[in-house]
């Protein structure tokens, strides 16, 4: 039953990136180079959702959170260098397997780079990973920090993220308007 | 079946997509699937050189041992629901093995385009694996469970994710 579950779900989500346009080398570097922001809002639009419906079902006792451990070193650089494989490939772990179902041939060159990717890691994993677990802080998250209940620090947070989106649609609105204006901007 | 949906309406979707995961006390990730396949692999041709639990070792998954477990079922079923998408589209979507932007900056070399392609995928695992995570599991998932390591870990692809883009496109065609 899990099983399916899984498979359910991940067609799901497959569908959904395929249809917002998030498996598209094009659409992942206009965000990146800030030209059109449609998969971060996209993105950032459905983690405000999410933290809307997380947090009362949590305080119900329906769910519990799945929190990854926080690495300072480990979380920041490894970020940093995905980053930098986020621009250079186009597509991230997840929407490379959906681009090469839809048969784009780069996104598979994307997958077979990132089995390689792993045993790298995994490599040097035996040299560094002593270093590096001096550096977890555990399943940290920010109710952790704040004198607040979690449900209203995840409705503050929430809205905020969801006015941000609503603010960078405002902006990229107002400067495709001037654009066919012929203003310079 | 409709073509393109607006970036609201998948928001939404997959807003309550992964509050549904939740309930399956899974949480939608990529990583694993990797680490499991690239696990299977090289044991398969090397099968002393790393012990089966190095692989999945601080993955979202939470295994410790090499299977195909939850993950790895929900990335087959990533690529399903991708191949259905993209056969249900209207109009029908022509195959591309180079985005056209990449052959406006870059040319149609296809070597040119599956080396930084493989370098890229490279870079994405080996830095999800460090960080313990990707896109799906850090800040889709993470980033809704106000995760420390989702927020350090989505500021920090944007960090450097921004500047590479920006770079390789420098002096281009802004479109």
């Amino acid at each position: 039953m899990n099983s399916i579950l899984a498979i359910v779900f991940g067609i799901m989500f497959g569908f959904i990136l395929q249809r917002v346009g998030a498996l598209e080398y094009k659409n992942i570097l206009k965000t990146l180079r800030l030209i059109d922001m449609r998969i971060a809002k996209f993105m950032f639009l459905s983690i405000g959702v999410s933290a809307l419906g997380l947090f009362p079902l949590r305080a119900m006792g329906l769910i519990r959170l799945q929190l990854i451990d926080f690495n300072l070193v480990g979380t920041l650089i490894g970020g940093l260098i995905f980053g930098v494989g986020f621009a250079l490939s186009g597509y991230c772990p997840g929407t490379s397997i959906g681009a090469w179902a839809e048969g784009k041939k780069d996104a598979g060159f994307v997958i077979l780079g990132g089995i390689f990717g792993v045993l790298g890691f995994t490599i040097v994993q035996g040299s560094i990973g002593g270093t590096l677990e001096k550096f977890n802080y555990g399943r940290m998250m920010l109710g952790d920090f704040f004198a607040l209940n979690d449900l209203v620090l995840a409705a503050v947070y929430a809205i905020a993220i969801i006015l941000i989106v609503y603010a960078v649609e405002k902006i990229e609105v107002n400067l495709k308007q001037k654009k066919s204006q012929g203003i310079d901007c | 079946m409709e073509g393109k949906w607006p970036w609201v309406k998948a928001a939404i979707a997959l807003g309550v997509l992964n509050i549904i995961i939740f309930f399956s006390a899974h949480t939608l990730g990529t990583t694993t699937f990797y680490a499991q396949t690239t696990g299977y692999i090289t044991s398969f041709f090397f099968p002393n050189w790393f012990s089966g639990s190095v692989w999945t070792q601080g993955t979202c998954g939470g295994d410790t041992t090499l299977s195909v477990g939850w993950q790895w079922l929900f990335v087959l079923g990533l690529f399903i629901g991708a191949l259905v998408a993209n056969r249900t589209s209207k109009p029908r979507i022509e195959k591309e093995n180079i985005p056209p932007m990449w052959v406006e900056r870059f040319g149609d070399n296809p070597k040119l385009r599956y080396t930084v392609a493989f370098i890229g995928g490279f870079l994405l695992l080996f830095g999800a694996r460090l960080a313990g995570g990707c896109t799906s599991s850090h800040v889709i998932s993470g980033m809704s469970q106000m995760a420390v390591s989702g927020i350090v870990f989505g500021m920090a692809v944007f960090a450097s994710g921004i500047p590479t883009a920006l770079l390789l496109y420098r002096g281009g065609k802004t479109r």
